[in-house]
This record gives C-alpha cells, structure tokens and sequence, in this order.
C-alpha cells in the first residue's frame, strides 16, 4: 500500500519561483482528469527530478504548485507506472489519465473514463493513491 | 544540359541559338493503333452531324485490383468505372478516404421494389468504386430499416474470407427509385492478406488474460451475471490506416466489474489496441436505494419482484410529485416515488415506464453522489431521497427536472424511447467532485449516466443550465447511434451535435450560447463558454481557451492527448456548430431540429467528419424536404459558409478567360502541314505551314509560340504571329520524339529516342535542364509493386508552370497499361527546379484499362479531360472529370483517339472522330456550365482536321506572387519523415503572428492555423495517408516551405 504520508514534503506557501509550463522537468508524470462539457483538463505534475507537485486547471490556466515528494515517494511512483501498460485505452467525454514524458517526450498514455475501464488494477490503483495524496495536500 | 545553349523567352521576344544532329522518330503509343491515314490536306469547314461509331459502354470489373494509392491530393481519386455514371463519390480530403455516394447509377434503372437485392445490385454497380472485390462475398447487408419520415436506411458491415472488420461502418439509403446513397466508411479489400493465423487463438486469450491482472475465476452461478462469456476471442481484421492486419479481439470479463477489449495482431502477438468498457450501473435498489456498478447483463432484468420488495414496485405506482425551487429560484414540478414513508428522485411517468410484475424498467433516477468521484473505486451514490418532499436541494430539483425535460425533448420531437431509444433508465448524478476531493467544474456523460459538479472557479452551478442537461444526454443519443468516435473531427462532431441538441431541449431560439446559465463571468467573459453562431466567443485566438475556429481556416490541427482535449474536439466542434447556427437561422429550429437528428441517426457513423456531417444532413434535408428544395440549399449554404466539403470544393480557383482572338491550330491527318482556322472552324490558312509534325503541338497561352517535334527528330518552334518556323536547338538533334512549353513559354517538357523513363525539363531563363526520371510511386500501398514505367507520351503544363501532366506506359506483372500522372517540375515558391514527386491521377486503374492523352481545362485547372482505352474492345472513350469532386462524365464515345483539348472559354471540346462513313474530322461538342457535362450533339469543325488547339491571342495572369523565402532561419521542423506528430520549432524566428499551412504536393491546403509564440508547436499528421506533402510556414520575417513525407 502506498505510504502517502511518508513521502510528502510540504513546502506550504514557499514559492522559489513561478511555476511555468514552459520550465517542466523533462522527466514527469502528467495525471488527472479532462474532457466533460467544458473540454477541460486538471492536471497533476510530479517531476521526477525533484518531486515537485504542480497542478494545472486548463480553464484558468493556472499553473501552481501544491506539494513536493520524496525521493522514496517519486521512485515508487515511476516504479508503479513501469508496470502499467505504455499505451492504452480509448478517448470517452470524461477521462482519467496518466501521461508520462520522458526527455520531454511522451513515452506512456492510459486514459479511461471509470475504474470499470482502467486497463488493470494496478493503474487504477496508483490513480486512486496519488488522488488521495492530493486531497490530503488540497485539505492541508 | 549543353545542348541547350540559350533559349530566353521574354515579352519582347525569343532568341535562340541553334545546335546538333539528326535521328530517326519512333512511333509513339505503340499500344494505340496507329491511325496515319492519307487524306485531304485540303480541309475545308463542313459543320454537319457526324455518326461517330458508339460502343457498347460496359466494361466488366477486374480482379486483382491494383491497390495503387498515392497521397491525398485533388488530382489523387480511386478510378470510378464509368457503369458508375451517375453517381458521384465524395472522398475525404484529408486522407482520401471515399465517405458517400451520391445518386444511383443509371445502368441499374429503378428498382422493382426496395429491398436487399436491391441494395446488393447498388452494391455491385459501385463495387469499383468502394474498393470492394466481390461484393456478395464482402459485404454483409442488415435489416431495412424505416424513418419517421419515410426514408429507408440499411446499415452494411464489411468482412473478408468471413473475418469482420470490426472497425467499418456504413449505411445505404433509399430514395423513389430504390438505393440511391452511400454513406460511410469501408476498407478497400486486402490483398493477400492471410488469414491462418499463426498466433493462436489460446494464445491470444492467455495474453489478454494475463494482462487482465484482476482476473477471478467466477462461479457459475456469477458468468450468468456478466454481458458475455468471462474470456472470448474473435478473429477480425483490424484496419492500420491503409494496412488491414488479421487480429484476435479478445473480450475479457475478468470480475462482476470490468469488460477490457483487447486487438492483438493474430500473426506476431503484438497488442495493437486495449481499452476497457464503463460498466452499467446496476438498478437494484437495495435497502439503502444504492445502485453499485457492475458489468453485470442487462441488469434491469436480474431486478424480480422479491429482490426488490414488492413494497417499492407497488409504491411506484402511481407516482408522486412534489414543487420545489430550482436553481433559478423558481419552482419547478418534479417527479417522486414514496416508500415507507420516504420520497425518492425516481419519475416513472414516461411512456417507457414498464412494471410487469416481475421486472421493472424506464425510470429517470437522480442520485446523489454527496462529494464523491466516479473515477475512484468507492463511488456510492445513493439515490436522492427527502423524508418529507419539501426539502428538496435546488440542486436535485434542477437536476432531477432537467432529465425529464430532455428526455421529452427527445421523444416529443424525434419519438425517441430514452436515450438507448429502448426505453433504458436515464440515471443523472449530481453533486460530483474531482477524485482530488475539489469541486467539479465540470459535467459529463461516462457511457452510461450524466455527472454534475456543482462549479469551482469557472462555473457556478452546471446543474443550472438546461442545455448542459440536454449536451450530456445527447452524448447518450449520440452513443447509441452514430456513435461517433471520441477523436479528432469524429470527436468534434460528437461535441457538436451534443450542443446543437443541448441548444434544441433549452429552446431559446436564436440564443446560440452554451452554458451561459452557469459560468461565472469573471472566467468567460464573453458570458458563456461557448456561442455556435460565433465561436470566437470574444476571444482573440487559438491560444485563448475561450475561443473556437468559426471556418475550417481557423481548425486546429492537434495530437489526439489529454492535453490537447483528444485532438481539438470542443475546439473544432465551433465550425460545425456555426453551420448548424447558420441553417437554423435560416430554416428555423423545427427543420433544423428533424434535418440534424435524421442525419446523426441514420446517415453518419463512427468515422465521419466533417465533410461526412456535411454530406449527411444535405441528404437528411434532401429526404425531408426534396431535392433542390430551399431547406437543401440553406444547408449547403450553411457548410459552405464554413469551409466544410461540397461538389464545389474550396481550391476551385479559375483564370480568367484568355481575351484575345480566338483560333483553331491543327494538322491534317497524314501530318503534313500545320493550319489555322477560326473558333468555329472556318478555315483561315490553307496550310499555314508545310512542315511534316510528329508530335502534337504545344501553344504558349499568349498564342504566339507553338512547338513541336518534326519528321527528323528535331525540335521546332513556330511564331504564330510572325509565321516564322525555326529550330529550337542551334544544332538540332535528331533523337527527340515529344514537347511540350509551359503556358508562360518559359520552360519545355521533351521525350527523346529510344524511349526510356525520363523526361527533359528545360528552363530558358537560367538555360538549365534536367531530366526527371518516371516512377510509379509506391508511397501507400505497402511496398506492392505497381510496375515499371517504360515511358511518358503526351505531356501538357498545368498553368501556373509548376506540374507537367503526362501519360505513360507502365509494366507490370499483369500487363502493361497507360496512366496519368503529375509530375512537380518547378517550385513557383523558390522560383527552381520542383523536387520530382509524382502524383498519379488514380490510386487503383483496374487491368485491362489504360488513361491517356490528358488535357487541362483552360482556365480552370481542376477540370481534366482524357481519353479512357480499353485495348481489347477498340473503345477510345473521352472523359471529362473533376477533380476536386471526382464528378465524370462520358463525353464521347469514340473508334479512334479522341486527342481532347478544351475551347477558351472551357465551353467546348475539340477531337478527333471520325464519321460514320469512316471519313476522318475534328469534332466539337459544347460543354455545360460545370465544364464536363456535354451539351447537344457532336458535329464536324474541319473534315480531315486532326490534334486540334485552341488558343486566343491575349496576355493573361498566370503567376501568383512569389513570396520572400526564408533561408538560414534557423526554424526547426522534425521529424521528417514524419509518423504521427510533427514539431516545428522557432529557432532565432520569432513566430508572433506566424502561420501554417500544410499543402498537397500541388498546393492545395489541407490544414492552416496559427503557430503563436509558443517553445514548440505540435502539428498532428496521424490522419494524412502515407506521401510526400508541403508544409508552408509563412511568419513576419519570410516564408519558409519545407516537403515533408508521411511515413
């Protein structure tokens, strides 16, 4: 089971600098959910690199920063997704998803649009681990 | 090329500068009969109806189809059989995909009665046309079904050797005469596809088995609980854009709460595709009212009496209401249900309620998911339930009473039994969040219920708004019918037709917005998220998120990702919405309504895009209301306003016409001498000049210079203002056999003895030439080889100079044969040699039957006419064509070689015929207004005349500007060759008001936009087939055209 509260490190409202899409760490993993009436996306970033959590909202385009992983948190993360298929799924109104970039290209993509149809259970479950450590990140 | 010393072609005049020796002309096209007859060279006008010989015009189809594709262009079409006449195919043009028939061939008169032979007759009549080998074999017919409107619609599936495609889907329909339309999309037969599959099927299922890592060996009693069987496979044929390749589809169940699909190539292994279905939820209403999920079967019917408690059943009826405050504050009539006492958001007024004592069905149920998320394992919505009827949130009322009004929408206008059309439960659940745990600034349809977040920052309260009720049901409309696929334009229909629908159930005419009743303002400050009538919202551009393209100039081309909302689909779904905006503005939103929804349910499916909406709601209108009618028209209009398809195409640019004086060149038959005559005929010269001609002259479009090759080989070129014949070549050489001047008189095309694959492309201005080496592209079929070509006969430029057109004889295993071909010779963009490429006119010219002597329209370079042989009946029919729209007709039959060549004014055509006495005569017939259609009937212009020309003496614009071209600018595009997506970085450009257009290899534009200033633009090809294409990047600073090959 994956051990959230071991791996977070809060930075609370320590910003070194503006976050920017533009200045991803090439090694990372996208994660959330998008489509719906509004054709929106709500991204989850983890760099690999550094841990840093940034989440993305495509409709007030804000890009901010929201927790931090430790290195033991970041390599079970990449750990997990290395099990989990590298393409899979099919585009629906609503999807969750893991996109994975490596050296800034995309080289993982699972979409689904409810547990029913994530690929296995261990894709779902990674799904619902890093949502539960952001709600305890949203809550803090 | 040193044997061109000097040739400089300017306005004031030639120079020249004269070579070489002498050798002796080969017969060309040594396939055509040869035809040299002695007659008068004398010829004198005689206008009179001639009887030229007509052959029968059915030429029976061919196997072994070549599958000879090329890349998308307007000159690229697959080769429609002229038993086709009649009909007319619309293809893609964006991947060349054939997506409708239009008309019904007239060899099949009307039909008898419209029934399957009818439909297998139509069938076959286009067997050519479609791509499909053996239609009876192939292509498997379903039941006819009926609209409300009288139309009748067959849906067709496709299989080869008895394997399914799974991934075809199409549709005929019937008009007065029987089957009279086409929509939709098959995959051309295989070829030597092998289908022994040599991954096994118990291989295939262990793989999907093993990759199903929940799997659970369900009891017995549970695998009667599931939609299928735990594991099954089925051999398909899986379609890889042009590539059919034999697969296992494999359907695992492996629990009571997942279905995964998985494609799995049947002859290596490899997964080519896996996806997972969204489960029902199951009705059960258990103590606490949940409903759980499960891919149980129809659920519904697992629901006895006894599961249920016959205390719920009998308290459904008869059903309860209450009046309680939407989210608009005002009170709105919803339907309940009471049990012991409680009351419960379940309406059982409509006409599909069932109770049977044992099953009940047909409910609209509101759940609340109370802060819960779908995409989490623990969603428990409960169904909304209040203890006294009043309390009812504002929420549940606007929710639970905009279910209803959508679900009457859709039965009150269209009969429409609920959202499956079978009476199926609508389930909305409101009060969703993210999985994070934050509000959901959203709403959605997941494949089997709508979802509601109460809004975040940019939406207040989504449950407000009518139409976004009537947009998610719609998705559910959409799914159990066309089922359009969730990507790229497919993908931007479905959202297109989901607001149009969410438009109609909010019924506010004329107020194209959607979601104004739920946004905050202070995000979209337009008031509304989107607007179909002006899908620029306001915004300023592309990288605005409230803004969509409102002209398929503005589509944005993006890779199919989360990122890029699955490739653009509620950003595209602006144009189509705009057309829909457009038709209901002019024909009201009662016919706009029946026109839309008879498209979406009975003419498009799961691939269609935009040109296939186009097409498919023009026959909708055409069915409803008639052809030509003004509700057809307004729906022409509509797309055409948006840049959407139609037989008019948007690259249908003409020149003016030539305004000066118009005359006829031409040569006797035995080829002994040139004559001019006028327009009509009448001869002027008698003989012009005694030269013996060996080669069809070629005229610059001035009319002042012809050239030619004589009886010895050499090149000639004739001033026909100063009737001055001179050499070309300041020491001619003997060994030349064809040639051709480019319109503007600065470049030739010449063939040469022996014969051999290679064309000289001469340019007078820098007195520089190539030869261009002929060969039979093989960019799209998969390595299967087309032949070699031998040799290239008639030639003509395109008028802006950078395509030469020709002819040629190709070998092939099976025989040889003639077709046309497009070669790029020049670069207008860089003013230099063109890079070669050949595009050939089509992608799959059956056996047995050659093309040739291919001629342009004057003034309008999309309209061809050429000469269509088939060797082993002597038939030489001339056809005029389309290009742009691939519309044909039959222009002539002829006994001997037509040589075409179209009047001035592009109002007639000129031939050689002979009469029915078997006298030798030019012929004229006038041409229709689209250019290709003939008018009134064939007569003699000049007795004895032969290679007729008609060229006018007036100048004309035959450039288009060449703009500054970027050199050293340091922009990046890559990868090229490219796969799927192409990147195109700056470098040291700034690309601030930047654009792209990628371009066919003439130069029509297949996709354009905006690049911004962005690190790295992604461009998505996925959709384009295989072949060579342009990419223009005109910025600030120059513009830079780089080719690029999709692999």
């Amino acid at each position: 089971m994956f051990r959230v509260a071991l791996f977070l490190l809060l930075l609370g409202q320590i910003m070194a600098c503006r976050p920017s899409l533009d200045r991803l760490s090439e090694d990372r993993l996208h994660f959330g959910t998008s489509g719906g009436f509004a054709g929106s996306s709500r991204t989850y970033i983890i760099s690999a690199s550094n841990g840093k959590i940034l989440l993305h909202e495509s409709l007030t385009e804000e890009l901010s920063r929201v927790g931090r992983l430790n290195k033991e948190g970041v390599a079970e993360v990449f750990r997990r997704l290395e099990s989990l298929p590298d393409k899979a799924g099919a585009a629906a109104n609503h999807n969750a998803f893991f996109q994975q970039f490596t050296d800034n290209q995309l080289v993982r993509e699972i979409k689904w649009a409810a547990p029913s149809s994530a690929p296995n259970t261990a894709t779902q479950q990674l799904f619902e681990d890093l949502m539960a450590m952001m709600r305890q990140l949203n809550e803090m | 090329m040193s044997f061109f010393v000097r040739f400089i072609c300017t306005s004031a005049g030639l120079s020249l500068l004269l070579i070489s020796s002498l050798q002796a002309q080969e017969s060309f096209k040594p396939h055509l009969p040869a035809e040299v007859q002695n007659q008068s060279t004398n010829p004198g006008t005689m206008l009179g109806p001639i009887n030229p010989e007509v052959r029968d015009l059915l030429i029976q189809p061919r196997n072994g189809r070549d599958l000879f594709q090329t890349r998308t262009d307007r000159r690229t079409a697959r080769y429609q059989p002229s038993f086709d006449q009649g009909t007319s195919p619309y293809y893609d043009s964006d991947n060349g995909q054939l997506y409708a028939i239009i008309g019904r061939p007239d060899i099949l008169g009307a039909a008898a009665r419209i029934d399957k032979l009818d439909a297998l007759a139509y069938l076959r009549a286009l067997s050519e046309t479609l791509g499909i080998e053996r239609v009876d074999q192939e292509l498997v017919l379903g039941a006819i079904s009926s609209d409300r409107f009288g139309g009748q619609h067959l849906r067709i599936s496709q299989q080869y050797q008895g394997v399914p495609f799974w991934q075809s889907d199409a549709r005929l329909h019937a008009g007065a005469e029987g089957f009279s339309s086409y929509t939709g999309r098959l995959f051309p037969s295989p070829v030597n596809l092998d289908i022994v599959p040599s991954f096994s099927r118990s291989a295939a299922e262990e793989l999907a088995k093993r990759r199903s890592d929940d799997w659970i060996d369900l009891p017995a009693e549970q695998l009667a609980w599931i939609s299928g069987p735990q594991l099954e496979a089925e051999l398909v044929i899986h379609q890889d854009n042009d590539e059919a390749i034999l697969a296992w589809m494999v359907q695992t169940r492996p629990n009571l709460s997942t279905h995964h699909s998985f494609i799995i190539d049947a002859h290596t292994g490899n997964v080519l595709n896996e996806h997972g279905h969204v489960c029902r939820f199951l009705p059960e209403l258990n103590a606490d009212h949940h409903h759980e999920v499960s891919c149980t079967h129809a659920p519904i019917e697992n629901a006895t009496v006894d599961e249920l408690g016959s205390t719920v059943v009998q308290s459904l009826l008869p059903p309860t209401t209450a009046t309680v405050l939407n989210l608009f504050n005002q009170f709105v009539t919803i339907n309940v249900f009471s049990d012991q006492g409680n009351f419960f958001l379940a309406d059982a007024t409509k006409p599909m309620f069932m109770d049977d004592g044992m099953q009940i069905s047909g409910l609209l149920l509101t759940y609340d998911a109370a802060g819960g998320s779908p995409q989490l394992e623990n969603f428990s919505p409960s169904l909304g339930s209040s203890s006294n009827n009043t309390d009812w949130t504002r929420t549940a009322a606007s929710v639970h009473s905009n279910a209803g009004i959508a679900f009457d929408y859709f039965f009150d206008e269209h009969q429409r039994l609920s959202i499956d059309g079978d009476g199926g439960d609508v389930l909305s659940i409101m009060n969703v969040n993210e999985p994070d745990g934050s509000e959901m600034d959203n709403a959605f349809w997941n494949g089997q219920a709508l979802f509601y977040g109460n809004g975040n920052q940019a939406f207040n309260q989504l449950p407000r708004g009518l139409d976004v009720a009537g947009h998610e049901m719609a998705h559910g409309v959409i799914q159990s019918t066309a089922d359009l696929i969730y990507q790229e334009q497919p993908g931007a229909l479905n959202e297109s037709f989901a607001d149009i629908f969410g438009y109609l159930v909010e019924a506010e005419t004329g107020d194209f917005r959607i979601g104004e009743d739920a946004v905050n303002t202070q995000v979209f400050t337009s008031g509304t998220m989107r607007n179909m009538l002006f899908p620029n919202n306001g915004a300023a551009g592309p990288q605005d998120f409230r803004w969509q393209p409102a002209h398929m100039d503005e589509y944005q081309n993006l890779p199919v990702n989360a990122d890029n909302d699955n490739g653009g689909v509620h950003i595209n779904s602006g144009i189509p919405n705009r057309a829909f905006a457009l038709f209901a503005t002019e024909v009201g939103d009662a016919v706009a309504e029946d026109v839309y929804y008879l498209a979406l349910t009975e003419f498009l499916t799961r691939s269609s895009r935009f040109a296939d909406a186009r097409i498919g709601v023009v026959q909708a209108a055409t069915q409803i209301h008639g052809a030509g009618s003004a509700v057809v028209q307004a729906a022409e209009n509509a797309f055409a306003a948006v840049g959407i398809g139609g037989p008019a195409g948007d690259y249908t640019v003409d020149l003016e016409t030539n305004s000066g004086e118009r005359f006829l060149l031409l040569t006797n038959v035995a080829q002994t001498a040139l004559f001019r005559a006028q327009e009509d005929g009448t001869l002027l010269d008698n003989p012009l000049e005694e030269v013996t001609v060996m080669s069809r002259p070629s005229i610059t479009d001035d009319g002042r210079f012809a050239v030619f090759v004589d009886d010895q080989g050499r090149l000639r070129l004739y001033d026909l203002e100063t009737r001055t014949l001179s050499f070309i070549e300041n020491n001619p050489q003997t060994d030349f056999r064809n040639i051709v001047i480019s319109k503007d008189g600065t470049r030739i095309a010449a063939t040469k003895t022996p014969l051999d694959n290679q064309i000289l492309i001469f340019d007078f201005v820098s007195s520089v030439g190539f030869f261009y080496e002929l060969f039979n592209p093989t960019t799209a079929n998969n390595g299967v080889s087309t032949g070699e070509v031998s040799y290239a006969d008639a030639m003509e430029w395109e008028p802006s100079g950078e395509f030469l057109m020709y002819d040629a004889l190709s070998e092939a295993s099976t025989g040889s044969f003639w077709d046309i071909g497009f070669m790029r010779v020049w670069d207008n963009t860089t003013n230099d040699f063109g890079d070669g490429t050949i595009i050939k006119l089509f992608s799959n010219l059956p056996e047995g039957i050659s093309i040739g002597n291919p001629t342009f329209a004057r003034n309008s370079d999309y309209i061809i006419a050429y000469e269509e042989v088939d060797f082993d009946q002597n038939i030489f029919r001339l056809i005029t064509r389309n290009t742009e729209t691939n519309d044909f007709r039959t222009f002539f039959n002829n006994g001997i070689i037509n040589y075409p060549n179209f009047g001035i004014a592009d109002d007639r055509i000129v031939f050689d015929a002979e009469t029915q006495g078997g006298d030798r005569v030019l012929g004229v017939r006038s041409l229709d207004e689209d250019k290709i259609t003939p008018l009134g009937t064939p007569t003699s212009l000049v007795p004895g005349g032969h290679w007729g020309l008609y060229y006018a003496t007036g100048d004309r614009d035959l450039d288009t500007a060449v703009p500054e071209l970027l050199t050293d600018s340091g922009l990046l595009v890559y990868p090229n060759p490219v796969d799927e997506v192409l990147f195109i970085q700056p470098g040291e450009l700034s690309l601030s008001g930047a654009t792209y257009e990628l371009q066919t290899m003439a130069g029509r534009s297949l996709l354009k936009g905006a690049l911004g200033e962005a690190v790295a633009f992604e461009l998505s090809t996925r959709h384009l087939l295989p072949g060579s294409y342009l990419l223009r990047i005109e910025t600030p600073q120059g513009i830079l055209v780089q080719p690029l090959i999709k692999l």
